[in-house]
């Protein structure tokens, strides 16, 4: 293992017996992805001529609720799990990290585990009423919303691990453990904000709108964590491929602070405006707009400034990096101009989490599976898998986009889309293409890593 | 030197947007008065039963035709009722409520939102200079079919 990086983590996790933790969440977030998979598949299959009548589950209902169960795990579940790997590593580079540590860590990982199979059985028994509400989309059953819970407490006990091991500054010096006590520090936050919702909304509301705002403001918190996530991979990424980190350490430590203020800003806005208000829902998208921008860029900028000046070709690393910060500064962009109701709004989002994914993806094939002694894949195939989604993303958000400013409405299919002209059947066409290409990219992806993961292990 | 220089400006920065944030000083848009929402319907159909001009083929609702002044918009489960046909020119006070849950009422016309409670009416004035379609969304998740919940704002020239 040459780089330093991966040798001092490889060292701690040895040492804090925190490896079979990260491997868990890992796996864990790896069979999120599968299982994502799967209900995308169940969801073609259910409105297929022929094959829906020889599936168990028929109609509408069970169609949304597959829909509610692929959207979390490979949105909520996945990304959640990603930073429990995180949380693991920096809680391993802690000099105390410890035995009593590494038991909190496997109660967490058994927590996920059970959330894991609670989340996924209640749609394949076709249990529960289905809201399609933001962020945390949630079927109305009790087996269902234990799984939610188990899952938030095991990132609520890792987070609060972690920032117990960090009381003092001068642990906090390793990059990855300051991004984990960072990322922790937004998932206790968001957890603190869907409690405070969870008091403030009032009884007997519809399902559907509890659903919407419990997990607004909270919901918007999560994504601080997650950028947190990019980019700490995009320092580590570009460490690996280029030779150099995206950002000094000044810069880094900066970067990770401009995210702190918003995150610890966002409980106080349920004292300053009433839950079910317009002004509390804005004020959550405000942290967005004035919180998530500068940090990312400048690290996407520190990313981009390495690419220029690299001495090597960086690998799948390196493809990795730049297709992520490509794709989402195209994503953010995309955000800021947005209608009301058009196809830009998923054109926006799906670029933004495909930059968070790409990163991921590079993570795995960099990072992870050598970390964890794992057989090192193909290049070839690796290039294959980034490529694919990477392009498949860009040709999807650019004929939503497109498809978007020339008026066709979100969320809707068939003759419903009102394609009325050669321009928008052509961008919608282009959106189809992208979107066949990023998932024959993601399940190649999946297969290579779930091949790693569970292969026998090579020499670290 | 310059590198710490760029990181306190960053940290600065960061501190300085959060505070100029709106979500600390933005406040309610517009009028709002608590109504009874069966009372709101009352008011409602009186005026699309006195104003009703034709039957929207879209959405199979009432078009309703009002003069100037107070006019009514009601948000249920997954529709706006009436379609409302406003002239051009003139000035209207637009009173929209939720009949059962919770929706969002957003207008392309003057990107004008509002959340409706229930027992709430919201009040927003509208005023298009030119005939056109506009549209009303409901900009807050109220359900399965939430994204169909849509409906057109007719203008049209005088008479």
């Amino acid at each position: 293992m040459a780089d330093p990086l991966l040798e001092r983590l490889h060292e701690a996790l040895a040492r804090s017996g925190l490896k079979r933790e990260a491997r868990a969440w890992a796996l864990l977030a790896a069979w999120a992805l599968a299982v994502a998979g799967l209900f995308a598949l169940l969801l073609a299959l259910a409105r297929t001529p022929v094959v829906q009548d020889l599936l168990p589950w028929r109609g509408d209902g069970f169609f949304r609720k597959a829909l509610v169960t692929h959207v979390d795990f490979s949105f909520v579940v996945w990304f959640l799990a990603l930073l429990g790997v995180l949380l693991a590593f920096a809680a391993a580079l802690l000099p105390k990290a410890g035995p009593a540590g590494a038991i909190l860590g496997r109660i967490a990982v058994g927590l996920g585990i059970l959330a894991f199979f609670l989340m996924a059985l209640p749609a394949l028994l076709d249990r529960g009423l289905p809201a399609l509400n933001n962020y945390v989309p949630v079927l109305e059953d009790p087996i269902f919303m234990a799984g939610l819970v188990a899952l938030f407490l095991a990132l609520g006990l890792v987070s609060a691990r972690l920032l117990a091991g960090m009381v003092r500054p001068e642990r906090a010096r390793d990059e990855l453990a300051l991004a984990g006590a960072a990322a922790a520090l937004a998932i206790l936050v968001s957890l603190l904000c869907f409690l405070i919702a969870l008091g403030q909304l009032p009884k007997g509301l519809d399902p559907a709108n509890w659903a919407e705002h419990l997990f607004w403001g909270g919901g918007h918190v999560l994504q601080f964590a997650y950028t947190i996530l990019l980019v700490a991979i995009w320092q580590v990424l570009s460490r690996l491929a280029f030779d150099q980190p995206a950002l000094s350490p000044a810069l880094y430590r900066a970067a990770l602070f401009a995210f702190l203020p918003f995150i610890l800003a966002a409980p106080f806005f349920y004292a300053r405006h009433p839950i079910l208000s317009l002004e509390l829902k804005n004020a959550f998208a405000d942290l967005f707009l004035y919180g998530l921008v500068l940090p990312s860029l400048v690290a996407g900028l520190g990313v981009l400034t390495c690419w220029r000046q690299r001495t090597q070709p960086g690998g799948a690393a390196g493809l990795a990096l730049i297709l992520s910060v490509l794709l989402y500064g195209l994503g953010g962009l995309a955000g800021y101009t947005l209608g009301p109701n058009d196809t830009r709004i998923p054109a926006h989002y799906h670029a933004v989490i495909g930059g968070v994914n790409l990163a991921a993806m590079g993570f795995y094939y960099a990072v992870l599976l050598p970390l964890l002694g794992r057989p090192i894949l193909g290049r070839k195939k690796m290039a294959v898998s980034l490529g694919l989604y990477g392009l498949g993303q860009f040709l999807w958000t650019a004929g939503m986009f497109l498809a978007g400013l020339l008026g066709v409405a979100r969320k809707t299919a068939g003759a419903a889309q009102g394609l009325d002209s050669a321009p928008k059947t052509i961008a919608m066409t282009v959106m189809g293409v992208g979107g066949v290409m990023a998932v024959a990219g993601g399940v190649l992806f999946v297969a290579l890593i779930l091949y790693g993961l569970l292969a026998k292990r090579s020499r670290p | 030197m310059r590198q710490r220089l760029i990181a306190t400006l960053i940290a600065v920065l960061s501190m300085v947007l959060l505070a100029v944030m709106p979500a600390w000083w933005r406040q309610p848009k517009g009028l709002s008065y608590a109504l009874d929402p069966d009372q709101f319907a009352a008011r409602t159909e009186a005026m699309a039963k006195a104003h009703a001009s034709g039957r929207s083929t879209e959405t199979g609702q009432p078009i309703v035709r009002p003069p100037e002044g107070d006019v009514y918009l009601m948000a249920r489960r997954w529709s706006w009722y009436p379609v409302l046909e406003l002239e051009a020119g003139r000035r209207y006070r637009l009173h929209v409520a939720s009949q059962d849950v919770v929706h969002g009422f957003h207008l392309s016309l003057n990107d004008a939102e509002r959340l409706l409670v229930p027992g709430r009416v919201e009040v927003v004035t509208v005023r298009a200079e030119k005939p056109g379609r506009f549209a009303i969304v409901c900009s807050d998740y109220c359900g399965l079919e939430h994204n169909g919940m849509q409906a057109p704002l007719l203008v049209t020239d005088k008479p």
